[in-house]
This record gives structure tokens, C-alpha cells and sequence, in this order.
């Protein structure tokens, strides 16, 4: 029997979770001390909380690093609902101010190798990733004329002068081959795969993460801007984003403005104009004065756009926080009871370039967590 | 003074197009009409992908490599337009690969961001050793042939569908000039033993996450016979047919089957692309264009014609600047018939 504490939030929770993993999870009807769990042979049950891209690629790291769990991943919103299906998923990292640039560079390394392996393959289509060539423009020469990424990405270079002529309010250029991550594609493709491997998928929202004890073992806060109320994190605020989608398919090469403000962006169905940077602004609805300001900046590095047809606004709200991408193990302790929570969000404009590299980090962490004998607290009376 | 022009593909419309934009306003006279028996999408310009890149080895012509340089040119001022989709252009960047390290083609420079592939571009392609990226434009036939009838039309171009199968049935006509844009087949109009059809079948499939176009070569087996995969503004064109004397305009399912397994081994992700057509064209084949003037009589006066045909697989990378030269021939004649009252225009 569970018991319901003063202040906590009912939720279906509550009842018994029963299912079926390929890994033998039992029914939940839980009492357990978590951490008799951790040292017995059942399985440690893992709770990811969210379904963006960082939530999914954590739990699919989670599942094949950490040996003998049964992992659930909840959140309110799935694919196209998420913060990720707004973000067009060009892979061209951002810097974190206090996060050192080797990480950097390893965690956009290692998530380029990974999506550049099934770009390659025959699930490129299924999973929404291909290559696309391009270039990215300044007004004036940048300080740093070679970013951290330029041999992470395929043939940097320069631009010549017969290519920047293109652009005649800009005087350098960088030239080079990404790839793009399209999360209306990739997040089902994720959740596909996390179901063929026995990770259970539960549409919930959680108002508070002891919502989740003892019902699970290990908590990953996968919650994005949602940490703010979920992990009392007041120093994250939206960085809201405002873009136009488009038809225009014979665009096909990203523009990237170098300050980051205004790019296009061509994907499979559609070519991503954008875009804004609106610190503290948790408005979801786009701004018609804004789309318009988008749209001339827009065809002003490519005035072919003036045909584009079928133009949709889309808003979505950054994750940003100041400090950078929290990879952190907290252990949450109330009341007697004690709830390891990995903490794994933050990651602002650049959560689809670094995905993979953090969420292996995550996993590690998860897999410090389970491994690690830690005293077992008393029962609690019931 | 009337012009006939005989062909509707892109060598004909964009030879027009040329002639009455330099010389319609020193010219009032100047009644010019197109007869062919085949317009778009019926054309052989409508079946090809439209890449602007020339042959690698350099033409026996080497007024060619001008022309394909013209070409692209042209095409570039047009393409940063707002009205270029419109057009059928776009830049569109990619990889030719070889077996083996090959001399940079003379056309290095024409085209825009030229270079040698890495070893990480390598490994994307497993059956190749050495190979080029660079970016350049594709000119989609069927929608440039669009906008060129429009542009003609606007200027009092009259069309007319008819098989025409003499010079003497049009000159006797009424023409004083006749252009000869009749591709592959003029030699029904005068026979030519240096032309001949370089068939070619494509398959055009649904693939919109394709950005690149990818051009293999065989240099034992030849130009256009290795499977090449290039983009388009909708479909994405697979290829790699070229049979030299193949007048069949049929498709042929082992053609079929060889451009699906060469273009899928080379893009594993193409198995899961739609098919939306499947076309066979007939390059118009020849050691090097055919653009000169000619003067037949018929009865007691002289009709000048003007050949341009013979442009093989690379009529829309060289078309403008065929148009341009052919522009250049019209001028003089012209000039010699004292029926230019100002001083022609500036070329």
C-alpha cells in the first residue's frame, strides 16, 4: 500500500503500474525501499521524465548502458507537441559559457558520429535525418575565424568570393556539410525503438518529482523548462523562439546569418525560416509583426523565398539556463524517504546538436547511481 | 523579315528568346514564329535533370568550354532572383566520385566552391576512392521551357505544332531566316552521319531529403553509364543509361533495373523513396555542336539557315551560351542584307 503524504499531488501514480518488459519488470505495487532494490537482482526501475529529444535519447542510452533495469519514460507531451518539433535540428552547436570547449566539442562529436551513422543508412528517411550543405555569413569578420566544430562537420572552409557574392551585405563565410535532425521524424523513430527494447512509454504529467517514489528507483529529469517548477530551478527561463515553416523546395542550402538570429533552414518537407531569441517571454503564440520581420530577413539572404507557399508560425520556448547543461546526480531526501534523481536538462538552443553526447553522460551517471551500495534508510512506518 | 525557328526544346525556345530580345527593337519587321511537332512536356529538354555541368574531358571545340561558362553565368545572376524558382533554377551542391584520382576539370572555376573530397566525404561512398564537391545549378527543362514560352509569347512569338520536313517547305514559306534547333532529329531535315541518339532513361522518385546530387564515373564504361542521383525542384532524377544509337523512346525494364540497383547501392535510403516517373530522352549525340550558318536556295532567292543542334547530354548546362553565338550569326546576316538601321546590338 502505498501512503499518500500531506501536499503530494494525486496522480494515476498512485494506482498499481503494471506492465510488461522484455527486461522482467514485476507489476509495481510498491512498498519497496528503493535501495534494497538497488542491491537485490530485480530490476532497478528508472523513470525518465520527458519526451523531448534530450528525454528519449537519455532513455535509449540508459537502456543499453545500465544492465537489469526496466525504464519508463513520462512526460505530458510527445512528439509534435514538444519544445524539440519546433527547433529545426541543424547540427551547429552553441557554446554554454561554463562548459569547457573540449566537452563541448565531444558532445557535438559524439552526437554528429551517431546521427551521421543513420543518415547513412537505410533509417535515415524513418528517423528524419539527412545531410545539407551550406553556409554560414557574417557582416563582418568574426574574431574567431575557425569555430571549435570546423573539423567536426564535413569539408569546412572558407567561402570564396564568387560564393559570397551571393550575399553582398556579407564579407566572410564559413562553407560546409552538416546534417539536420528532424524531431516530428526522430523523436517517433526514438520511441519506436525504446518500445522494441521493452521501455515503457506513459503519458502523465508530473507536478513534482516525489510523485515518482517509491514507485521507481531512479529518477532522470529530462524536463527541460519544466525543471523550473520540477527541480526548483529558478535560474531557468524560456528563451522563446519564433519561426515560420514553409514550402519552398527548391531551396537546398541552409543560410545562417552568424549571430545566429536569422537562418534558413531546409528539411525534408519543409524549409524552417527563422527566427527570434526573446529572453523571459512565455508567450506560445506567434506574433504576426514578428513572422513578417522574419520573413523579410529571411528573403533578404535568399529572395528566392518570395514563392514560398503554404507558410505556417510555430513557437517554442527555449530551455535555457545560465549556468549550462545540468548533468548532476541530486538525492532528494524527505521525510526519511531518499529519491536519486539525475538531473539532465539546460540545454537552451543547442539541445539537438549535443543530445547524444550529454545523454550518454546522463547514462553514466545512472550508472554510478545504481551501481554505488549506499546505506539503506529505515522503513518508514506504515 | 521572318524567322522560323524549327524546335521547341531548350535549344530552340532559348535561341529565340535570344534573337528577339537583341534585335526585335533595331528590327521592327521582325516576325518570328516556332514550328515543332513536340512541345513541353514532350521534349527531350523535359526529360533531363537539368544539371548545368559540362563533360569532364575538355570539348574539341574549345569554343564550347566558352559557351558552358556563358551558360552558368547567366544562370547565376538569375538564380539569386526572387523570381528564380519560378524560372525552374536552383543552386543545388554535390559529389562527383571516381575509382580514382583524376586532373581537376577544366571548369573548376565556373563552378562555384570547388573541392577535392576528404576522407570523411570518402566514407560515405564505399565503392569510390576519389572524388569532387562543389556547388552549381540545376535548370529544371519542363518549368524553363515554361517560363521561355511565356517570355515569347509576351513578346508576339507565335507557336505552331507541324512536323516539318523540309528547309524548302519553310522557306518557300515565306522565312528568310530559319533556325535549326531540331536536336536529335535533324537529320530527317538534312542528313548528318555525325549525329547520332544517345538514349537515355531516368527514373524520377519522391525523395525530398536528398540535397545532393551524386555523380559516379566509370571512365571504361563511359559518360552518363554510371549511376548518377540528382535533385530537382520536386523529385529527385536517378539516371545512368546511355546507348549510343538507340533510337527507342520506350522505357526498358533492364534499364529500369539497372539505374535502381546502381542508384540504391550508391543511397541505400532511396529503397524507401516513391516512384513518380519513369522517362526515356534521346541525347542528341555529336562530336561537337553543330552551330554555323548555311545558305540554300530555293527557286530564285537565298534563305539563310542557322544550325544549332548537337548538344548531346549537355544542353542545358551550354544552351545560353549556344543561344548567345547563334545570336551573334543572326546579326551578321543582318548586316549583310543592310537591314539593320541602327548599329547592331552590343553582344
Amino acid at each position: 500500500m502505498q501512503l499518500k503524504l500531506p501536499g503530494m499531488v494525486s496522480t494515476a501514480l498512485d494506482q498499481p503500474l503494471t506492465g510488461k518488459t522484455s527486461v522482467g519488470a514485476r507489476a509495481f505495487c510498491g512498498f519497496q525501499d528503493c535501495f534494497s532494490r538497488l542491491r537485490s537482482m530485480d530490476p532497478v526501475r528508472i523513470a525518465v521524465v520527458g519526451a523531448g529529444v534530450v528525454g528519449l535519447s537519455t532513455a535509449m542510452c540508459v537502456s543499453k548502458l545500465v544492465p537489469r533495469c526496466s525504464i519508463t519514460v513520462i512526460s505530458d507531451k510527445f512528439s509534435p507537441d514538444t519544445t524539440s518539433d519546433v527547433a529545426a535540428g541543424m547540427l551547429i552547436p552553441h557554446v554554454y559559457p561554463n562548459t569547457p570547449i573540449p566537452t563541448l566539442k565531444q558532445w557535438f562529436r559524439e552526437t554528429f558520429d551517431h546521427l551521421f551513422a543513420i543518415a547513412n543508412s537505410a533509417e535515415a528517411k524513418d528517423a528524419g535525418v539527412h545531410l545539407v550543405s551550406g553556409w554560414q555569413i557574417f557582416r563582418s569578420i568574426p574574431a574567431e575565424e575557425v569555430p571549435f566544430w570546423a573539423d567536426v562537420v564535413l569539408g569546412f572552409r572558407k567561402m570564396t568570393k564568387a560564393e559570397l557574392k551571393k550575399f553582398p551585405q556579407h564579407v566572410f563565410g564559413h562553407a560546409f556539410t552538416t546534417l539536420k535532425c528532424e524531431s516530428p521524424a526522430y523523436l517517433p523513430w526514438l520511441e519506436k525503438r525504446l518500445k522494441g527494447s521493452g521501455v515503457l512509454i506513459l503519458t502523465r504529467r508530473i507536478g513534482d518529482l516525489w510523485e515518482l517514489h517509491p514507485s521507481f528507483d531512479v529518477v532522470v529529469n529530462c524536463s527541460g523548462l519544466g525543471s523550473r517548477q520540477l527541480a526548483q530551478d529558478s535560474e531557468m527561463f524560456p528563451m522563446r523562439g519564433q519561426v515560420l515553416n514553409v514550402r519552398a523546395p527548391w531551396v537546398k542550402h541552409f543560410i545562417r546569418d552568424g549571430s545566429g538570429l536569422t537562418y534558413i533552414y531546409p528539411g525534408t518537407s519543409n524549409v524552417i525560416l527563422g527566427g527570434t531569441r526573446q529572453q523571459g517571454d512565455w508567450n506560445l503564440s506567434p506574433d504576426a509583426e514578428i513572422s513578417r520581420g522574419i520573413f523579410s530577413r529571411c528573403c533578404a539572404l535568399e529572395p528566392s523565398l518570395q514563392g514560398a507557399c503554404d507558410i505556417r508560425e510555430k513557437v517554442g520556448l527555449r530551455p535555457f539556463r545560465p549556468a549550462g547543461v545540468r548533468l548532476q546526480t541530486e538525492f532528494l531526501a524527505q521525510d526519511g524517504r531518499r529519491l536519486p534523481v539525475v538531473h539532465h536538462y539546460g540545454h537552451g538552443s543547442g539541445g539537438i546538436s549535443v543530445h547524444w553526447g550529454t545523454a550518454l553522460e546522463a547514462a553514466r551517471l545512472v550508472s554510478e547511481c545504481v551501481q554505488a551500495p549506499r546505506t539503506p534508510t529505515p522503513k518508514s512506518n506504515l | 523579315m521572318r524567322v522560323v525557328v524549327i524546335g521547341a526544346g531548350v535549344i530552340g525556345l532559348s535561341t529565340a528568346l535570344c534573337i528577339h530580345e537583341r534585335y526585335r527593337s533595331v528590327l521592327p519587321s521582325l516576325d518570328m514564329r516556332v514550328y515543332a511537332d513536340r512541345f513541353t512536356p514532350l521534349t527531350n529538354t523535359d526529360v533531363a535533370a537539368g544539371l548545368c555541368q559540362p563533360y569532364l574531358s575538355d570539348p574539341r571545340n574549345p569554343q564550347e568550354a566558352d559557351w558552358n561558362q556563358q551558360t552558368f553565368d547567366y544562370l547565376l545572376s538569375h538564380v539569386h532572383s526572387p523570381n528564380a524558382a519560378n524560372v525552374g533554377l536552383a543552386l543545388v551542391s554535390g559529389y562527383n566520385l571516381f575509382h580514382e584520382a583524376i586532373p581537376d576539370p577544366s571548369w573548376k572555376n565556373t563552378v562555384l566552391g570547388f573541392r577535392t573530397l576528404t576522407p570523411r566525404d570518402l566514407d560515405m561512398f564505399p565503392d569510390y576512392s576519389y572524388g569532387w564537391f562543389n556547388t552549381s545549378l540545376i535548370v529544371e527543362g519542363r518549368r524553363y521551357l515554361q517560363w521561355l514560352t511565356e517570355r515569347l509569347t509576351e513578346r508576339g512569338v507565335k507557336f505552331f505544332q507541324k512536323k516539318v520536313e523540309s528547309f524548302e517547305e519553310v522557306a518557300r514559306g515565306g522565312a528568310d531566316v530559319i533556325i535549326n534547333c531540331t536536336g536529335v532529329w535533324a537529320g530527317s531535315l538534312q542528313p548528318d552521319p555525325l549525329l547520332q541518339p544517345g538514349r537515355g532513361q531516368i527514373i524520377k522518385v519522391d525523395a525530398p531529403w536528398m540535397k545532393h546530387f551524386i555523380i559516379t564515373h566509370d571512365p571504361e564504361k563511359g559518360i552518363y553509364k554510371s549511376p548518377y542521383i540528382i535533385p530537382g525542384i520536386q523529385a529527385v532524377t536517378l539516371g545512368g543509361i546511355f546507348q549510343l544509337g538507340n533510337w527507342s523512346e520506350v522505357n526498358n525494364i533492364q534499364d529500369h533495373n539497372t539505374i535502381w540497383e546502381g542508384c540504391c547501392r550508391l543511397e541505400p535510403t532511396l529503397q524507401d523513396a516513391k516512384i513518380v516517373a519513369e522517362l526515356t530522352g534521346l541525347r542528341p549525340v555529336r562530336p561537337q555542336i553543330r552551330l554555323e550558318r548555311e545558305q540554300l536556295r530555293f527557286a530564285s532567292s537565298n534563305t539563310e539557315v542557322i544550325h544549332n543542334y548537337g548538344h548531346g547530354g549537355y544542353g542545358l548546362t551550354i544552351h545560353w551560351g549556344c543561344a548567345l553565338e547563334a545570336a551573334k550569326l543572326f546579326g551578321k546576316v543582318l548586316e549583310e542584307r543592310k537591314l539593320l538601321k541602327m548599329p547592331p546590338p552590343h553582344l
